[in-house]
């Protein structure tokens, strides 16, 4: 997964249980990647990778705590 | 008296926007451009990161030093690449005005007049930078890798935008 001009690429993502989901920011300036009450990666700052294992299947939509407008789904099966 | 101040600057900007882009700018005054407007509003976020009186406005202020400071860094490190020398035009001299009218009319206020009036400008200020983004700077960008840097950074602009109109509400109750 790739945070690339204040977006989320791809925007939605589906994958199996125990996928681990790695968000690389490519933008100059720090991103998060928050699901209220299931997840959250505190500040990614600009070039660096945060990983997330995807141990809960389940739907999670989730935004940029500093950019609201940046919006993304994974899908756990 | 505040809104006739934040009138002012966007017109300002506008009005020079429009003298100068009679001629259009050439890549070397549009990156100056990116440079100045960046600038100008890593300075007001200095200032709100310290003088802010709520923690949303704080927070603000700092990542708009964050953000803005990211962009730039990269601005000038692509003009480096691209062999442009950012050039000084009308239109930076009417924003770096603006950005410092500005400071001085902020460093006049305390708590929430502060407040009110440093996110009133942060939502006219980033209206103007998105207008000038779409009539002038991507149009204008002979360089597509200049182009591209502009428009890459857009979607950030547009969500400070509606996360200073969002902090503007809450100040509103």
């Amino acid at each position: 997964m790739a945070i690339d001009g204040t977006a989320y690429v791809p925007a939605a993502l589906t994958v199996p249980r125990g996928t681990v989901v790695t968000f690389e920011n490519r933008d100059p300036f720090p991103h998060t990647v928050t699901a209220k009450g299931a997840f959250d990666s505190g500040n990614i700052a600009a070039g660096a990778r945060w990983r997330y294992v995807a141990t809960r299947s389940g739907t999670y939509e989730y935004i940029c705590a500093l950019h609201p407008n940046m919006k993304g789904t994974l899908v756990v099966q | 008296m505040k809104k006739s101040i934040i009138a002012l600057g966007a017109g300002f900007f506008l009005a020079a926007a429009a003298s100068v882009f009679a001629e259009a700018p050439n890549d070397a005054q549009i990156a100056h451009i990116v440079v100045t407007a960046n600038q100008v509003d890593i300075d007001a976020g200095k200032l709100a990161g310290k003088k802010g009186s709520t923690a949303d406005v704080k927070a603000f202020g700092k990542q708009m030093v964050t953000d803005h400071s990211g962009v730039n860094q990269q601005a000038v490190a692509l003009a480096r690449k691209l062999g442009v020398k950012p050039e000084d035009n009308p239109t930076s001299q009417a924003l770096k005005k603006g950005g410092e009218e500005n400071v001085k009319h902020l460093k006049t206020l305390e708590g929430a007049a502060f407040d009110k009036a440093y996110v009133d400008h942060e939502v006219a200020y980033h209206e103007q930078v998105l207008d000038a983004i779409d009539k002038v700077l991507v149009p204008g960008a002979q360089n597509a890798e200049l182009r591209g840097l502009i428009e890459k950074v857009r979607p950030a602009f547009v969500a400070h935008l509606e996360h200073a109109r969002s902090i503007q509400a809450k100040l509103g109750k």
